[in-house]
Formats: structure tokens, sequence, C-alpha cells
């Protein structure tokens, strides 16, 4: 007999002891220590497993060695109870009776006859204690492999994230390109079949060893939670003898294996990557001086230009005269002008909606197309009223067109617009069948199919309310006479088409539309003389289109210090100090080649980026709003005006103040929505996104 | 009113049937031709279009020019035009009888006074040139051909003209009468002294006397015959020296033309008060016709375009049309692995077969069907538009052709209708301008797939609930068994004590229960029952849970593509239709005003043609009473205004409503059969009011009063009439039988008294009035009656001495007369 031995059964004859005279505290106690040890144990092994292997779940490890305790307790119940019905001693007993003779321990235990038995606040904290004991062996001994679980893995979801993403680009491309979809399927493998693998999946995990399935843990948890209240309701029992202590310590950890198990943090649902939302460069623009320099030494002395345009913010108009507001906000949205109407074009409206004829002379970028096209939308859908649109040429018809449709079909407005286009071409429309509502011409078309045929058309010319004539300045000359003729044709045969009703006492039946450069005088009396109808003329003096602050150099035409013409000396160097730049009409004297030279300097310098040249009117509106820099010819006739003509070139990349809404004086009404309050609003087109050194126009 | 106007309508009834020529020198010669003939002396009107205006003959047919007067140069170039005209083949065919071969008998008739010194010098030159050189101008025709041409100088020769000069125009009268064949008169020369042997003749007298004259002469149509005026005029084959002649006539003139324009002038106010006055329309007629006027929305949807509204109704749905494709959402089995589900049966090839489904889907509808769609929408709304403004067309022109009434009627009823059309023209513009055109709706196939991929995520895996089911349960089994354990003894405590596990409880009930294995059974009853329901449920519940998501998921892709997709196009179409609402709406609201326009335009136009036809008639009224009591004692009317009441009483028809029926269709119908000939709408025709003009109105009462104007006042039933006639020829008789004279001074010596006829020139129907009158008042005479007269609405007195030579002529130098002064 060891002194050890003894030192134990004197502990456990005083646990007894006290076990008698206090079982309820005594139990209590030892079950709390216990457990509290358990606990700590449990936490400082689970800890020091994670550390080992950062991927796979500790928690089966918990489950399984909690199962397997369970077993063993079990067995050992089982075993004592075998032991009872064949009255042998059990293995408590025979436990104690190893520590020191029956005598000592009979006497220790305070047991003087009888079946040694311990008494039961004493031997549920021993049982918790040493199964606990061997759950923690169980579970680092498992634990030893722990690092080698990852290999179950028979797909990592890394790898079946990225298999997933290309699969969806894949089917991505093929929608978009109408090609045949990919045939085979992304599918996740679960985990291997072995041993391992099948306890992980068990467990609660599938594909991976790390997470564990929500599904799993939704009717775990709850079947834990009731077993493990069981438990807690079965203590007294167990505390009282009537249960077999290793029965409840058993079922005690496994609770404790299960719920540690459960404490794996589940996988997440499974999401679709979304592309990451991409931020728009803020453009930082490089200065302008080493360019200025370069053209200086190659073209010679630069001169400033006459008058540079001071930086002023967008004058929005409060509201219009025209009636169907909410019809006009989505318009406007629908148009990029969500921030509203600028001043001389909600000036525009009223007119409009007062039924006058309106002529728009504001400078270049100032938004005369854009309200062409809101009105010409406005007369189609809410006025329902027919809509010429008279084009100087075929091609300019051609191009107006095809803005339209693609704003209409943008807008999903183009079932509700019927458009059709005769001009270059005879025949494109059976007015017969039926008659469009906004017809695309050009003088010969309007005198050979409306002017010609107004019988056909009479239904369409009965309803014409609007007729849109841009570039009314390139009417001059006999195409000015031939114009003013076929107008003039054209509103006896609108009126011969139209109700002969007493005359309005104010504004027209047909109203005319039309803008014009503001290069020249009196365009107000000119658009009189060829349209035959007073006009209500908005010119440069209203207008709310924002400037941006640029700087203007003049440069000569001609110099010897280069060969190459002094344009495409100052495209190339724009290009090349990393500026965006475009080049402007010049037609008859650049060629391609010459946009293709200036490229070369840009590359020359380490830059790539592009220049373009411009020599129709098409696609140029875009670019002068977005370039940095425009190299434009400007001929002696147009250099007081030059001021004028770039005021709003680049508004969309220069330095422009915040848009206000127009202060109006005492008197003064833009549209019959006055403003509630002065309010600054910003249009988002009119945000600059990065200070810039301004718009460069050269000559 | 004056004798000018009174026989420039009385002309019109009857007209030479030769070529004349008239040409009045002076002021007298004016004078007469004015009283007599002043239609034909009308200016020419100047052409609307720039061409060279008609001469007046060719454009009436007439056979009769009234030569201007002036130099002589200029009445021979005027008359040579003239009778230019007058000789050209269309006007010779035109104005003479299929039977007629003879060549056209041209007479010149010169009117002058000779007092005037101008016409006295002018008038034997101007005649002589004429017949000199119309004959060398038409020498074909007037010289060696079948015509003839005869110059009637009738002059007169007042006391106060000279002696000389007026016997020297004698003279040269003489000469021209008396010279070659091509270069003579061929006509008598009139002279007309202004005292007969019993009365002097004031100027205004012998100016009647003259016009009556040349009605005699040119009008009676007795110009051939030998027993009728022929004589009067020609002089051929007679001594050309006893070329002079004299006359007095008394006329009766019926103004037939003024009576019968009375009368229809009269009818016509009548007619037009018919038209303009009446009942309006009751409230429910207008209500009632308002509806068919007004356009009906729901008609005009169905029309334009209308879901449902096709020969096969379902055919025409939207959603059939459309064609939306059938999503098929797999099902899912209690046996399938969530992997199975997720990654196969709803895995990423399945979601993008759905979008390429959609995408292709809604690329069909908005490249083709939708605008195949619109297209017909367009198609219709023109048609629709064409059809309404035709239907309104048709229908007031049928409204207004209904009646005389129709006119105002169609003003009600079309106000109301306008009312009603602006009221929903209103309403359509109201949701124009608010469209509820909503975004293209989002694809609930995500969402819905995410939840399928919640739920399918939330289903445990049976096999683990079966092994941890059957631990639990074998757990729950020995604690439970504990449990009944500890609480008998609990129960049975303190004796045995709680704690004294060696003591035994007795061997009943209950303590029983926690005896051998019975508290297990009791435990394994409760665990194995509570823990197979707990799972089973949660299984049950969570495989439904994954069953309803797929159900959800197929009928949102259902609800999405059938309902949600075809509803964002159905508002597209939708706002098309509606914008082609306003526009028919507003076409049609125009074309009502303009209806109301032309309307009101009509009712004035009524208003004015009464206006217009009072003023006809006061000037009617004033005409015939100045005819019966101031024309004079040479030339005289019949009827005075209250004769003509009296007459129009007489013929008036007894139902006006009838007649301005036929007026307003027989109108409408010519103006119909214009405008088509000119290719105008023919609805519209009512628009100018033809039936309000006043001349086609005194027309129609012209046309439709029969008894007057082209029957003889001898003939005519009118008790009224023949009552006036018979006053105003026996007022004739009475005052002037007995006492016409021819005014002319001659030497007794060298006239014969065989050259003085006294000659009563009547129509036929006018003979037995005159018998019985001459009988009657017993002044018969000396008169002729010469019945043949075609001109039924005169009867003249004539007292002609003819073939008188210039030396019996008392004021003739060479004359006896002459020699005595």
């Amino acid at each position: 007999m060891s002194r050890a031995a003894l030192f134990l059964l004197s502990l456990l004859g005083a646990w007894a002891a006290a076990a008698r005279r206090h079982p309820i505290w005594t139990a209590g106690i030892g079950v709390f220590i216990v457990l509290l040890l358990l606990l700590a144990a449990g936490r400082a092994v689970q800890t020091w497993l994670e550390q080992r292997a950062s991927r796979v779940a500790t928690g089966p490890i918990f489950a399984l060695s909690g199962i397997a305790t369970l077993a063993l307790a079990l067995l050992t119940a089982l075993i004592d109870g075998i032991l009872a019905l064949s009255g042998e001693a059990q293995l408590g007993e025979r436990f104690v009776r190893l520590l020191a003779r029956e005598d000592v321990v009979r006497a220790t235990l305070n047991v003087p006859d009888g079946r040694i038995v311990l008494p039961a606040p004493l031997s549920l904290p021993l049982s918790v204690a040493l199964f606990a004991i061997v759950y923690t062996i169980l579970v680092l001994w498992v634990g030893r492999t722990l690092a080698e679980m990852v290999s179950l893995e028979q797909k990592p979801d890394d790898i079946l994230a990225k298999e997933r993403a290309a699969h969806q680009k894949a089917i991505a491309d093929a929608l978009k390109e109408g090609r045949q979809m990919p045939q085979t399927e992304v599918v996740s493998l679960p985990l291997n079949d072995d041993l391992f693998g099948r306890t992980y999946k068990l467990l609660g995990h599938w594909t991976s060893v790390e997470l564990v399935e929500e599904r799993f843990v939704r009717w775990q948890k709850p079947l834990v939670f009731g077993v493990g209240t069981l438990l807690f309701l079965s203590l007294y029992a167990a505390a009282g003898g009537h249960m077999h202590p290793a029965i409840w310590a058993g079922a005690l950890l496994l609770v404790d294996g299960l719920q540690k198990n459960l404490k794996t943090p589940p996988k997440p649902p499974e999401k679709e990557e979304q592309p990451a939302e991409q931020k728009a460069a803020a453009i930082d623009l490089p200065s302008v001086r080493p360019m200025i320099e370069a053209v200086h030494k190659s073209a010679g002395p630069l001169a400033v230009a006459p008058a540079e345009p001071i930086a002023a913010p967008a004058q929005i108009s409060p509201g219009t005269a025209l009636a169907a507001k909410r019809v006009l906000e989505d318009m406007l949205r629908e148009l990029g002008m969500a921030g509203g109407l600028y001043v001389h074009q909600g000036l525009a409206c009223d007119a409009f909606a007062e039924r006058r004829n309106v002529l728009l002379t504001t400078p270049p970028q100032s938004g005369k197309r854009t309200l062409l096209d809101l009105l010409v939308f406005y007369t189609l859908l809410v006025d329902s009223e027919t809509v010429l649109y008279l084009a100087p040429d075929e091609a300019e018809a051609a191009r107006a067109e095809e803005r339209f449709a693609e704003r209409a079909e943008a807008a999903k407005w183009q079932w509700n617009i019927f458009a059709a286009r005769i001009a270059g071409k005879s025949g494109a429309v059976d007015p017969g069948r039926a008659q469009p509502g906004l017809v695309f011409a050009d003088p010969e078309a309007l005198h050979r199919d409306l002017c010609g045929h107004q019988d056909d058309w009479k239904a369409y010319l009965g309803t014409l309310g609007l007729v849109v004539v841009p570039d009314l300045d390139r009417y001059h000359g006999a195409r000015g006479a031939h114009l003013a003729h076929l107008v003039r044709r054209l509103r006896r045969a609108a009126a011969r088409s139209s109700p002969d009703l007493p005359p309005r006492a104010s504004g027209e039946r047909l109203r005319f539309l039309a803008t014009a450069s503001p290069l020249f005088r009196d365009l107000g009396k000119f658009a009189e003389r060829l349209i035959g109808r007073p006009f209500h003329v908005l010119g440069p003096e209203v207008d709310g289109a924002p400037r941006p602050d640029a700087f203007s150099y003049l440069l000569p035409a001609r110099t010897a210090a280069s060969d190459l013409h002094p344009a495409v000396v100052a495209l190339g160097e724009a290009l090349g100090v990393g500026l965006s730049a475009e080049l402007f009409g010049y037609d008859d004297v650049l060629a391609a080649t010459d946009v293709t030279r200036a490229n070369e300097i840009m590359i020359g310098r380490g830059v790539a980026t592009r220049g373009r040249s411009f020599t129709d009117a098409g696609g140029s509106s875009k670019a002068l709003a977005d370039a940095q820099v425009v190299v434009a010819r400007a001929s002696a006739a147009r250099f007081p005006a030059l001021s004028l003509l770039v005021s709003h070139v680049g508004y969309r990349v220069g330095r422009v103040p915040k848009a206000k809404r127009a202060a109006l004086g005492k008197g003064e009404s833009v549209g019959a929505g006055a403003a509630r309050k002065e309010e600054e609003i910003e249009p988002k087109e009119l945000q600059p996104e990065a200070p810039a050194d301004g718009t460069l126009t050269m000559e | 009113m004056t004798d000018v106007e009174r026989t420039s309508d009385a002309m019109s009834a009857a007209l030479p049937e030769h070529p004349t020529l008239l040409v009045g020198l002076g002021e007298f010669g004016r004078d007469v031709v004015r009283l007599a003939f002043a239609g034909a002396e009308k200016k020419e009107p100047e052409s609307t279009h720039g061409a060279k205006a008609e001469p007046y003959a060719a454009r009436t047919n007439s056979n009769l020019v009234v030569v201007p007067d002036g130099e002589p140069d200029a009445i021979l170039q005027g008359a040579k035009q003239a009778l230019t005209t007058l000789l050209d083949l269309s006007h010779f065919v035109v104005s003479t009888h299929a039977t007629d071969q003879r060549g056209p008998r041209c007479d010149v008739v010169v009117v002058a006074d000779l007092s005037d010194p101008v016409a006295c010098e002018r008038a034997p030159i101007v005649s002589a040139r004429l017949a000199a050189d119309l004959r060398r101008e038409f020498r074909t025709i007037l010289g060696t051909g079948d015509g003839a041409l005869a110059v009637v100088p009738i002059l007169a020769v007042p006391r106060r003209t000279s002696a000389a000069a007026a016997t020297k125009a004698f003279a040269l009268f003489e000469k021209a009468s008396a010279g070659k064949s091509l270069e003579r008169l061929g006509g008598r020369v009139y002279i007309v002294e202004d005292q007969s042997g019993k009365y002097l003749l004031s100027r205004a007298e012998m100016v009647r006397t003259f016009a009556a004259f040349l009605h005699l002469l040119l009008l009676s149509r007795l110009r051939d015959r030998e027993e009728g005026t022929r004589p009067l005029v020609e002089a051929e084959s007679r001594d050309p020296s006893h070329c002079f002649a004299t006359f007095s006539c008394a006329t009766l003139l019926f103004d037939n033309h003024s009576l019968a324009r009375k009368c229809a002038a009269r009818l016509a106010t009548e007619i037009l008060g018919v038209f303009r006055t009446g009942n309006a329309p009751t409230i429910e007629e207008i209500g009632a016709e308002a509806d068919r006027l007004t356009l009906s929305r729901a008609d005009l949807e169905v029309e334009l375009w209308k879901e449902g509204s096709g020969p096969g109704r379902d055919a025409s749905l939207l959603s059939k049309h459309l064609d939306p494709p059938k999503i098929v959402v797999p099902s899912v089995e209690e046996d399938d692995g969530p992997e199975d589900i997720v990654e196969r049966k709803f895995g990423p090839l399945w979601r993008a077969g759905v979008i390429h489904s959609l995408k292709a889907f809604r690329n069909d509808v908005e490249r083709f069907k939708m605008d195949r769609l619109a297209a017909e929408i367009e198609h219709r709304g023109k048609a629709c538009l064409e059809r309404v403004t035709n239907d309104l067309a048709s229908r007031t022109d049928a409204i207004v052709a209904a009646g005389p009434r129709g006119h105002a009627r169609a003003i009600d009823f079309l106000r109301e209708a306008l009312s009603r059309t602006k009221g929903d023209l209103s309403a359509i513009g109201a949701a124009i301008e608010a469209p509820s055109l909503s975004n293209f709706p989002a694809s609930p196939l995500d969402q819905k797939l995410e939840a399928l991929q919640s739920a399918v995520f939330a289903r445990p895996r049976p096999l683990r609930m079966r092994v941890f089911g059957l631990i639990a349960a074998a757990v729950s089994t020995l604690l439970i068994a504990g449990l009944v354990r500890g609480a008998l003894r609990f129960l049975a405590a303190p004796d045995p004590d709680f704690f004294d596990t060696a003591a035994v409880l007795p061997d009943e009930f209950p303590w029983i229960l926690g005896k051998g294995i019975t508290p297990f059974l009791i435990g394994a009853a409760f665990a194995s029952t509570s823990t197979f329901y707990r799972l089973y449920k949660h299984r049950k519940r969570h495989h439904n849970w994954v069953l309803e998501a797929q159900a959800d998921l197929d009928q949102a892709m259902v609800r999405y593509v059938t309902q949600d997709m075809v509803r964002y196009f159905y508002e597209r179409l939708d706002f098309a239709r509606l914008l082609w609402l306003q526009r028919i709406y507003r076409a049609y609201k125009e074309r009502l005003e303009e209806a109301l326009y032309r309307l009101e335009g009509v009712r004035a136009a009524l208003a004015r043609s009464e206006h217009a036809l009072a003023q006809e008639e006061r000037r009617l009224d004033e005409r015939l009473d100045e005819a019966k009591s101031g024309g004079g004692v040479l030339l005289r009317g019949v009827v005075a205004k209250a004769d003509a009441m009296s007459v129009y009483n007489d013929v008036r028809p007894p139902e006006l409503t009838a007649v301005a029926a036929r007026l307003l269709r027989d109108s409408l119908k010519e103006e119909r059969d214009l405008r088509a000939k000119d290719g105008l709408d023919t609805f519209s025709a009512w628009s100018v009011a033809p039936f309000a003009d006043p001349a086609r109105l005194v027309n129609f009462g012209l046309r439709e009063l029969t008894t007057t104007g082209s029957l003889s006042p001898f003939e005519h039933p009118s008790a009224a009439l023949a009552a006036a006639v018979h006053d105003a020829v026996r007022t004739l008789l009475r005052d002037v039988a007995l006492k016409l004279a021819a005014p002319l001074e001659t030497v007794a010596v060298r006239t014969t008294a065989e050259h003085i006829r006294r000659l009563a020139i009547i129509p036929p129907a006018a003979r037995p009035l005159f018998d019985t009158l001459f009988a009657s008042e017993n002044v018969r005479g000396a008169w002729e009656m010469l019945d043949a007269s075609d001109d039924q609405n005169r009867v003249h007195l004539l007292v002609v001495q003819t073939d008188l030579d210039r030396g019996s002529l008392a004021r003739s130098g060479d004359g006896a007369g002459g020699e005595n002064h």
C-alpha cells in the first residue's frame, strides 16, 4: 500500500463522510467543480487544436470523443449492472479495494459490512472527472491527425469558387454573344468517403472540413438542447444514486462534444460574386504648360485669345410652362437632363407652351439639340401632334433619325413614336396605310413628297403641330429662297388639311422651332423672312449653360519651324502630355495621316491615348464636350466670336462651378413653376471630377 | 325707280332676231338706249383671271350690241368689232333657227337728237360710214352674200333744232340713202319732232316713245314680216329719195320680270322664314343625337386595339399573341440531395437557360411583335381617324339635310357633342400627362432561386438524423429512466431516505414503476417518440419549404413571363393607343368646332339672305309702283305693288315647309354635284349654304311659281293680274287711242295719205281683250290690229308715216315748208 493510495483513500473517506452528512451540497459542489475543470480543459484543448490546423474544424473531434466516451460509460454501467445482478463486487468497490486492504477501506469509508459502495454524491463527480479525462485524452489523441483532415476535401471551396466564377463568366459570355451554353456543370464534391470523411460528413460537414452545414445545426441544436435539458433534470437522480453515474457522465460528455461541434461556424450560403463596382477614376489632368512650350517652340509665338471665357455655373430654370410635368420629368431623365433645364431652355419651353415660334441662337454645346429632342418628344407624346424635322441635308436627316431612334428605344418610346425618314428616299412610307408622327426630311423631300402629294399626307399634315428647322443659318442665298417658298407651301398644305377654324386668339397652330449659330446679326428677322411668321428669339444673352474655365491660344496657320502643320504639332503635343485632344474642321488641310503623325508624336512621348479628327458633324458634339484640348480652325471672320463659340466647349471635363437655380429679378418668370427656394442643385454631368487645366483652343 | 331699270329688265324678256347694233349719239341717244336696252350697255366685267373678257353678246347669245358713243372712227371700230362677234359662226348657229337658211339681216339703229349740234353733225356721217364700211368689211355677207344691212337713223328734231343744221343733215341722209348699193343706208330715216298735230312731247316722253319704238322694232319679232315691221325698217326697192319717215308709239309694258321676281322674292323670304324660325330640339332629342355624335372611348379602344377583342378571343389576348416562353422548373423529390437540387436541377446552366429564354422572348417581342402591334395601332388609328371624321361629316350633313331647320338643330346637337368630347379629351390628356408606365419588371428568378437555395440548404440530410436521433433517443431513454427512478425515490422520501440507494421501495404501485426495466421502458417510450416526432417534423417542414420555394419559383416565373412582362408591353401599347385616342379626339373636337363654325356661318348667311331679299322686294315694289303710276303716257306699266301682292297670293304655294325642304334638297344636290365634279368633299356642301344664296332663292322661287314669268299676262290664271291688265289696257286705249298722232310737220301737198298707218301691235293672246275694249271704249277708229307679236309683255299703239321725201319735210330747206319758213 502506498502512501498515495492511502492518501487517496483517506480523501475519499473524508469526501464520503461529507457526502453522508451533506449529500446535496457535496454533490452540487463536486459536480460544479468538475464541470468547471472540464470546460477549462475543453477550451484549452480546443484552442490548442485550432492552432494546429486553422482550416479544420475541431468540433467533430469533440463530438466523436463524446460519443466514444458515452459508449465507454454505457459499457461501464452495463458491466456494473451485470456485476450487481450476479452479486459480485462492482467496479467501484474493486477500484477502492485496490487502494488498501478491505478492513482499512471499510474503516476509512465507514462501511462496516456489506458491499462497499461509494455514496452517490461522491461517485457522480468522480465519474464525471474520470470520463472527462478519458474524453480529453481521446480528443487529444484524435487531434493529432487534425492537420491531415484537410486532405479529406476533394474540391476545396476556393477551387470550387474559381470554377464557379469561370463557369458563370462562360455562361454570361454565351448569353451575351449568343453562343451555345457550356455543357459541363460545376458541382461540389463531398469529403472523402473514408472513415474520417464519413465521420465528418456525419457530423455536419459535407464538402469542407472547416465549416459545418447550416442544415445540420438547425436540427442538431434543439436535439442537443433536449438531451442537455434531460441531463440537467436527471442530475438529482444521478446525485441520489438512482442512476448510474457513468451514464450521466457519458451523457454529459456527449452533450459537451456535440455542443462544441455545433459551435463550429456554419457554412455561409453561397452567393454569386458581384463584380466590384468600378469607381470612375478621378481625372488627374496633367499640366498644359509643357505642351504650350513645345508648341511655342515649334510654331512660334502664341497669342492669347482676346477674351477669355469666365467660368460660370449652369443657371437652371426653376420650371417651365409646359403642362405635363410628370411626362416632362421622365423625358428629362431619359435625355440626361435630370438636373433641370438651363434658363434659355426653360424660356424656349415657355414660348413653346404658348405656341410661339422659337429661334434658339445660343453658342455650341449649350443644349440646343437636346432641347429640340425634348420638344419633339413632348409634341409627339403629350400634344399628340405630328412633327416634321427639316434637316438641311440628307446626311443630317439620317443622323437625326438615328439619334431619335436611339433615344426612343432607350426610353422605350419606340412603340409610341412612329418615325420615318423621307430625306433621300422616296416611297419610304406608305401614307395610305399609316402615317408617321415624326418625319425626317430635307427640303427636297419636303417638296417632293409632303408638298407634292398633299392628299396622300392629309392625315399627317392635318395634325402637323411642329416643324423643327435646325441650323437655320445654313439656308442662305438660293437655298434660303427655296426654303421660304417651301415653307409657305407647307403652311398652305397644312392649313388645307386642317379643320377650318376661326383664327386663334394667340399662338400658332403650326409652330416652328429653329436653331442657328450665333455668328450672324438679325437672325430673328432672317428667320421671320424665311418662315414668314414671327419668331421669339433666344440668344446668347439668356444662355444658361455652364461655362468651364479654359484658355484659348492662337497660333499661326503656317510656320517655318516645322514641317508639320501647326495643328498636327499642337494635337501631337497635347496627346503627348496625356490630354485627350480632338481635331476639328481641318478636312481641307489635314488628312487622316496627319492625325496618325500626331499620334506618333504622342507615342514618342511614351503616352498611350488617342487623337481623332472630326470633319463632319456626326459625333462631334460629345467629343467637344469631353475634349480636354480642342484644336480647331478659326477664320478671321469668326475671330471676334471666338470666345462665344468656345464658351461651353469641354464643359464635361473643365472646372465648372456648381449649378444654381436661376435668380430671377422682380417681374421675371421662367416657367409657370416658380422656384420654391434658392437651392443649389448639382446636375450629375456638371460635377467636375477632378481639377482640370482647362480647354485649350488653338489656331 | 328709273325707266332705265324698268326697261333693262324688260329687255331680257325678248331679244332681236337678227344682229342689231344700237348707236346712241349724244345725250339723247344715250338716254334712249339706256332706257330701252340698259342691260346691253353694261360694262364688260373685268376678268378675274386676266384673260380677255368675252363680248357681252357672245356671253349672252344676244343679237343686240350697243356701240358706245364717241368719235365716228371709234364708233365705226366698235361697230366692226361688235358685228364681228355677232357674225361669228358659233353665234350665228346659236342665234338662228335650224330651218333658217337666210343670211343674217343686220340692223344698225342710230339714235340722235339733231338739236345737239355735235350729234347733228355726226349722225349722217356715222350712219353713212356705218353702212359703207360695214358692208365693205363684211362684203361677202352683207354685200354679195345672203345677208343684208340696214342702217336706220331715228332722229329727234325738237323745235329748238337749227334749221340749217337740220336741213344739212336731212340732205346728207338723203344722199346716204341714195348712194351706191354697197354704200347706201338701206333703212328708213325716222324723224320725230316734239310736236304733233295735237300735242307737244316733252323730252322725257320723246325718250319713252323712242324706247317704245325700239322695243317694237327689235323685240316684237316681226322684223321679217312684210305685214309686220319689216317695211318700217328696210327701204330697199323703194325710192331712195323717199327715205324719211316718222312715228308715234305708245307702249303698255307688262313688267313680268319684276312681278315674277317680286313674287319669287316674297316666296324666298317666306321660305327663309321656315329655315330661320322653328322649334328648337328638346333636351331628349339633343341628348339622343349627341350620344350618336359623341365618340365612345370604349369602342375606339376596341377599334384601335383591345385585348381579347378579336374574332377569336383567346387568340387576340396579348399574352397569347406574345407567346411567352414556358419556363420548365424541375421538380424536387424527397430523396434529392441538396447538391442535386442546387447544382444540377437549379444550377447555373438552368438559370442561364431561363435568362436566355427571357432575353430571347423580350428581344423577340421588342424587335418584332411589339413593332407589329404598334404598327397595327398606327394603321388602325389612321383608319379610325378618317372614319370618325367622315362619320361626323356625313352625320352633320344628314342632320342639316334632314329639313329646313336641320342646321339649327345641328348646332344644338354639335354643341352638346363638343362639350362631351372636350370632357373626354381632358380625361385622356390627364391620363397621358401622368402615364402609368413602369420600368421593365425585374426578373424574380434570382430572388426566388435564392429562396429555393436557402430552403434546400436548410433541409437536413436523413442519415445524420437517423444516427443522431438514435443516439439522442438512447441517451434520453437512460436519462428519463433515471429521472423516473429519482422521482419515485423523491416521492417516497424520507422513508427510505433519498440518498439511501440500498433501501428498496415496496413492490406495489407506483413504486413498482422504478423497478427493473420499467423506467427504461418508460424512458424509451417517451424519448423515441418525442425524438422521432421532432426530427420527422423538422425534416418534413424543411422539405415542404423546399417544395414551396420550388412552386413559388415556378409560379413567379409563370407570373413574370405571362403577367409582368406582358403587362409592361401592355402599358406601352396602351400608351400608344392613348396617344391615338388623344389624336382622334382632338381631331374630332376640331372637326366639331369647324362644323359649328360653319353652321353658324350658315345661320348668318340665312340672316344676310333674308335682309338682301327684303331689300330686293322693296326695290321691286318701288319699281312696280313707279311704273304703274309715274311712268309717263307713252310707256307705262301694268301692275303696282298691291297688284303684285295680290298676284302672289293667288299663286303662292299652300305648304311652304315642303317647298323649303325641296329647296334644301335641290340646292344641296346641285352643290354636291358641283363639288363631285370638282373633286371636292360632297359632305360639306351645306357649309356654303347654297339654300341661303339670294340669287338661288329667287331663281328657285321663279321655278316654283310656274304661273309667273313665262305666262302671258293676257292668259294668266291670276284673277288679280287679269283685272290689272284689263284696267291698264283700257286706260291706255282711253288715253291715246284716238289722240296719238305723227309728230312731224310735213308739207301736205306732197304727202300721200296711204303712207300713214295706225297699228296696234299686240300678242295673239291680247286680241280678245283689245277687241272688247276697242268696242266697249269706242276708240277703234282706224287702228289695224297686228296680233302677231311674239313679245308677250308689251302692246304697242303705233302711228307711222313713211315714204316721205326731203321736200315734204316742213323743216327741210328744200321742202315747201322750208320754203315757207
